[in-house]
């Protein structure tokens, strides 16, 4: 990976993640490892942080005799990532013009 | 490292953080590695990472929490708490443990110091307005208008002084009390940094 992933950049994908979709640890780690190169370790506390600030709010479900805990999204964890998702195109567009040139400007 | 052996030692690194905290990691880990579907000898650490490394991650989202906190509800206990978890932070640090604890040991050292040297202050400014208290009670039992004066303003002045004092230790107190803060949240902000 060329480019760096920031905290709250990762803060957004997780959050739109689970805005896709109730999910659990495992598989959330697995999604965002498709295209960052985080660790196994790395969500926990972001998932913690999230959790704590309310974004994100959990349940436990019963798989194969043990539990698992699935995250969902709140409603300020939708308001949350309506906040990333603009201030992401604005970020996205801006690097692409620079890219571009930014002659057309 | 089997999963038992993992969660063990991954509870030993935690085990100075609030329960709820450490039963919180221990219970996502252990959901964790049956997720992974480990082989019957595999060592989970490979993949995972090792305890330590886990827990120091874990600890320091704990005490960025706890400084979130502080900055709304304040109180000795929320205090005590970044205190202690700064103390976590610096013995999880990659720097070698012998030079970590030099530096608590310096650190206790001084604060112990400086928390005696505020008491004595505080003690004495007590008596003195104590004994202000009592030169002025007693100053009405002298003879004489004069000497009662004389013995009323002693009195008031000693008194005066002694809260002054008082005030002025409770004063170098909390000055001292928002310095261990700070310097508590410079550590575990730059922790955040790396």
């Amino acid at each position: 990976m060329t480019y760096q992933l920031t905290a709250p950049l990762l803060d957004a994908c997780v959050i739109g993640v689970v805005a896709a979709g109730d999910t659990y640890g495992y598989t959330l780690t697995q999604k965002v490892q498709e295209v960052v190169d985080i660790s196994e370790s790395t969500l926990y506390p972001v998932l913690r942080r999230l959790q704590k600030s309310g974004l994100l709010t959990t349940y436990d479900q019963p798989f194969e005799g043990r539990n698992r805990r699935y995250y969902s999204i709140t409603e300020d964890g939708k308001k949350q990532l309506d906040f990333y998702k603009a201030e992401w195109e604005v970020y996205k567009n801006n690097i692409d013009r620079l890219l571009g040139g930014a002659s057309n400007e | 490292m089997n999963k038992t052996e993992f969660l063990k030692a991954l509870e030993k690194q935690l085990k100075y953080l609030p329960k709820e905290d450490r039963d919180d990691a221990l219970n996502y880990y252990s959901e964790y590695i049956d997720d992974m579907n480990f082989a019957e000898n595999e060592d989970i650490s490979i993949r995972l990472g090792k305890p330590k490394d886990i827990a120091k991650n874990i600890i320091s989202e704990c005490a960025e929490k706890t400084v979130d906190k502080h900055d709304s509800e304040k109180g000795a206990k929320s205090t005590a708490k970044i205190v202690w978890l700064t103390i976590l932070i610096i013995c999880s640090s990659p720097v070698t443990l012998p030079i970590a604890i030099a530096l608590l040991v310096i650190c206790f050292t001084l604060i112990f110091t400086i928390t005696v040297v505020l008491l004595s202050l505080g003690l004495s400014a007590v008596l003195v307005l104590l004994a202000g208290i009592i030169c002025t009670v007693l100053s009405f039992i002298l003879p004489g208008f004069g000497t009662k004066l004389v013995g009323l303003g002693i009195g008031l002045i000693i008194a005066a002084v002694g809260a002054l004092l008082l005030i002025i230790t409770i004063f170098l107190a909390e000055l001292f009390i928002k310095l261990i803060i700070l310097i508590c949240k410079a550590i575990i902000g730059k922790k955040k940094e790396a």
